[in-house]
């Protein structure tokens, strides 16, 4: 127990000390200028090369992802551009321009996704937004069970409805997350770079599944010898080369 | 010579250098020809033209007196006529043999002026020529007003233009002498080079640089190369646009615009024409073969030009950021059909002519309904000089309830024509926002929105279209820090957050804990029985009497009272709640009445108790 407190506390105290360096630290404006102005001039490629240069320092910033998926589209890779786009939503669920340019960008792919459902019409608060609500209205539910067993005010009745509506709250929040929001922040999550297939097994011998239509999502299970093993949205499973997907959370992020 | 940095170098002649063995063929060959030509001799004709009918007091025009087959001709070196100057300005000669037949012109040039606007009449001209006397046509010629107005700053850097030694000479044209603060002033810059002066910037790509304060430049676009003739003589000028814009009021010297060029002046051997000397033509004069040009590096400085320039009038309306032209406005949005919560990108173009450098994107009437985003602006310019053209600003706006149109957009400018403050306001533009659907992709089938000017109106030129489907533009500015893509739950932060939430929880229940887990009285007394039982043990596992039987009777007490939850009982009552009958019961009484003896009868010693009595009476004091 004194080790796991002592580990949280130097860690805490790590990240404190990274993010004070990060801010005394100059924003590397001037680079998103640069590529912001290649981007203007038509010059998507070196934006592209500016802004991934960004990405790499960590700048994990939702504008950036943005403006790096803008210059993907540009620059006619809209599966890098839909990847990009889908992790600027991550980092800002209500992000309209990256939402709608990401409908925009899909709306156009080969197989465009199915028409959004109802729950998908409800406001995105974000995976962060969901588990934070879920646990403050735990702990509202226990205070106001314990304010009823402590008998405060001596007004029963209201603890008793006040912890109902947090047990409530608690229900919705995590549903939400349970059933919507976690799934699309899975580091499991990736789409599919190019018109590829799905095989039974990680050879390029190997029966065809499925053909696999570049923008496709996908769940990425397992790796092993450059394959990917894969769930498609259909629930189909099999192989796909690794390097004809790429993951929406990547693999290196900044803690 | 004015104003002329002339370092340099004289290149030996090549025709002094040439063998003399060559020389002596070439005189022949002239020689050849002379004689040819005076063979026919016999046909003369005379003729005179003038280069233009009709000129402009600043613009000369040039006399052209041609003598065809006279080589003896005599040709007046003044011409006379009223209200016009006329100067001679050189001679020429071709000899042309076709058929082995010679033929003879000289050419004489005038150049023809007039300081004041008229119809003039030249008279004819007497030529003698072959022992005989001709005479030219009368030659009119209409003189109006030149332009004049503006500044503009000339620098001849041989003289006078139109004077023999006039070669290379430059000036600063502004065509305004009175412009405001923030106007786009146009300039000219022009460098004047005689035809047969050969010329090239140094360093090649170099621009005019404008000597001054006060002002900004605009870009120089690729300079241009003209022909023009002024008194008679051609020259090539070399051109360079530009603007100025300037800073402040008062009065603001532009130049002089100096630029560093080097030039390759032929050799001038031109002596007083006499048509009876054939070297003198400028065949040898001119000709490189005969006469090498001097190379030399020059720098060519034009005379500054002054203007007066004028504070902009009081009264700015909101929102103007000093834009001073002439301008027209235009929005349009798409797409046009969304749902709650779908951004829309607002186009709006400002087209016309100005400074376009600090023209800034309009803004919205009312932002209530519509939440907005800082716009990208783009220039797509029409000239050369970038002071003409489009700038576009692309804004996502983003509704906020259920908006039935988007407000309108205005830009403010000064006109400067007018001299007054002008606000252009565009039409709102009708918007459908639906609960649901796909917002995105909507075509934009909505006329642009021109702009209606409140003070003065400006003709709007036809709009380019837009994509009617495209990505929302990028974002130039971050605001958010940089994050990670962890959910928040694998963060330590967060689990030690959780400790806030739990130590209230704590400090909550802590009373009703504390209460709930206090001991009552009995509970009390079954740990002070416990206790006191469990401290018998040494006594129990004593031999002597004296230890053991008070020990042991105060054990069957204790389970007596651990049982009842009273601490007084005889030992009928042990006996009972003990449920002992029979040896057990006879056991329990002889334990009871063993510790009496030792108590009451102050027995002490006797026989230790052996391992049979312990072991009968252990079996009822478990």
């Amino acid at each position: 127990m004194r080790a796991f407190v002592k580990s949280c506390l130097s860690r805490v105290v790590a990240t404190g000390l990274v993010c004070l360096a990060t801010s005394l630290q100059a924003a590397p404006i001037d680079d998103f200028a640069k590529a912001n102005a290649a981007f203007e001039s038509g010059q998507y490629q070196d934006a592209i090369r500016d802004y991934e240069a960004l990405v790499r320092q960590g700048e994990n910033r939702p504008e950036l992802f943005f403006n790096l998926g803008n210059a993907w589209q540009r620059a006619g890779n809209p599966a890098k551009a839909v990847v990009n786009y889908e992790r600027a939503l991550l980092l800002q669920p209500d992000f309209d321009e990256a939402r709608a340019n990401l409908r925009f960008v899909q709306d156009r792919l080969p197989s465009p996704p199915p028409p959004a459902r109802w729950w998908h019409q409800l406001p995105k608060f974000g995976v962060n937004v969901s588990v934070i609500a879920s646990i403050v209205c735990i702990w509202l539910f226990l205070i106001f069970l314990i304010a009823r067993w402590i008998r405060l005010f001596r007004t029963q009745n209201l603890w008793t409805f006040a912890a109902v509506l947090a047990a409530f709250g608690a229900i919705l929040a995590g549903t939400s997350y349970w059933f919507r929001d976690a799934p699309l922040a899975s580091p499991d999550r990736g789409i599919v770079l190019e018109n590829s297939q799905l095989r039974s097994s990680f050879s390029n011998n190997s029966p065809v599944l499925s053909s696999v239509p570049l923008g496709s999502p996908l769940k990425i299970v397992s790796e092993n010898a450059g394959w990917a093993n894969c769930i498609l949205a259909d629930g189909t499973q099999g192989w796909i080369p690794a390097n004809q997907i790429e993951r929406v959370i990547p693999k290196v992020s900044r803690l | 010579m004015k104003n002329v940095e002339i370092k340099q170098r004289h290149l030996s002649g090549f025709a002094e250098r040439m063998p003399f063995a060559w020389r002596v063929p070439v005189l022949l060959l002239a020689l050849l020809l002379f004689i040819t030509s005076l063979a026919h001799a016999a046909d003369i004709t005379v003729n005179a033209e003038l280069s233009a009918d009709s000129t402009t007091t600043d613009q000369p025009v040039r006399l052209s007196v041609t003598v065809e087959g006279g080589m003896n001709a005599t040709i007046p070196d003044e011409i006379n006529s009223d209200g016009l100057t006329i100067q001679y300005s050189g001679q020429q000669r071709r000899m042309e043999i076709n058929n082995f037949r010679g033929t003879v012109s000289v050419v004489t040039t005038y150049t023809v002026s007039a300081d004041r606007p008229g119809k003039y009449t030249i008279q004819p001209i007497e030529i003698q020529a072959g022992g005989k006397t001709f005479k030219t046509e009368p030659l009119h010629l209409t003189i109006t007003q030149g332009s004049g107005g503006g500044g503009s700053g000339r620098n001849s850097d041989e003289g006078d233009p139109g004077s023999n030694q006039n070669k290379v000479f430059s000036e600063l044209i502004i065509p305004k002498d009175t412009a405001y603060v923030g106007e786009i002033i146009p300039a000219e810059i022009r460098y004047y080079f005689e035809r047969d002066i050969q010329f090239q910037v140094n360093p090649p790509g170099q621009v005019p640089q404008i000597a001054g304060e006060g002002f900004s430049k605009q870009r120089y676009p690729q300079p241009r190369l003209e022909q023009t003739e002024i008194k008679g003589r051609p020259y090539r000028v070399l051109i360079y646009k530009t603007a100025v814009v300037a800073a402040k009021s008062g009065d603001l010297t532009v130049g002089p615009a100096e630029l560093d060029v080097v030039v390759s002046i032929p050799q001038n051997r031109r002596r007083r024409p006499s048509l009876n000397d054939p070297f003198a033509d400028d065949f040898f004069s001119s000709n490189p073969f005969f006469s090498p040009p001097i190379q030399r590096e020059m720098n060519l400085r034009t005379e500054p030009v002054t203007l007066k320039i004028k504070a902009l009038p009081p009264g700015k309306p909101p929102g103007f950021t000093g834009a001073v032209g002439q301008f027209t406005l235009q929005a349009s949005a798409k797409p046009l059909n969304i749902k709650s919560g779908d951004p829309v990108t607002l186009t709006s173009v400002v087209s016309g002519r100005g400074n376009f450098d600090v023209v800034s994107a309009p803004t919205l009437v009312d932002t209530k309904d519509w939440r907005t985003y800082p716009p990208s602006g783009r220039l797509s310019s029409s000239d050369e000089i970038g002071i003409t053209g489009d700038k576009t600003f692309d804004m996502a706006i983003v509704p906020e309830g259920k908006p039935t149109h988007i407000p309108p957009v205005h830009f403010s400018y000064f006109d400067p024509q007018t001299g007054k403050y002008v606000t252009l306001t565009s039409e709102p533009i009708s918007v459908q926002i639906e609960s649901s659907g796909s917002p995105a992709a909507v075509p934009d089938s909505s006329p642009r929105a021109p702009a209606t000017p409140v003070i003065a109106a400006t003709p709007t030129p036809a709009a380019s279209p837009t994509p009617a489907n495209d990505i929302l533009p990028i974002r130039t500015q971050w605001r958010s820090a940089a994050q990670t893509f962890a959910p928040v739950w694998q963060q330590p932060v967060f689990w030690i957050a959780q400790g806030i939430p739990l130590l209230f929880l704590l400090l909550l229940a802590m009373p009703k804990i504390l209460t709930a887990t206090r001991p009552d009285a009995a509970t009390l007394r079954q740990r002070k029985w416990k206790s006191e039982h469990s401290n018998l043990t040494a006594k129990l596992a004593s031999d002597k009497p004296e230890n053991f039987f008070p020990a042991a009777a105060r054990s069957l007490e204790l389970q007596t009272a651990l049982k009842r939850g009273t601490d007084s009982a005889t030992p009928d009552e042990v006996l009972l709640t003990l449920g002992f009958e029979g040896e057990e019961a006879e056991t329990a009484r002889e334990i009871f009445r063993r510790r009496d003896e030792i108590g009451y009868g102050g027995i002490r010693g006797g026989r230790e108790i052996s391992s049979e009595m312990r072991k009968r009476y252990e079996s009822i004091l478990k």
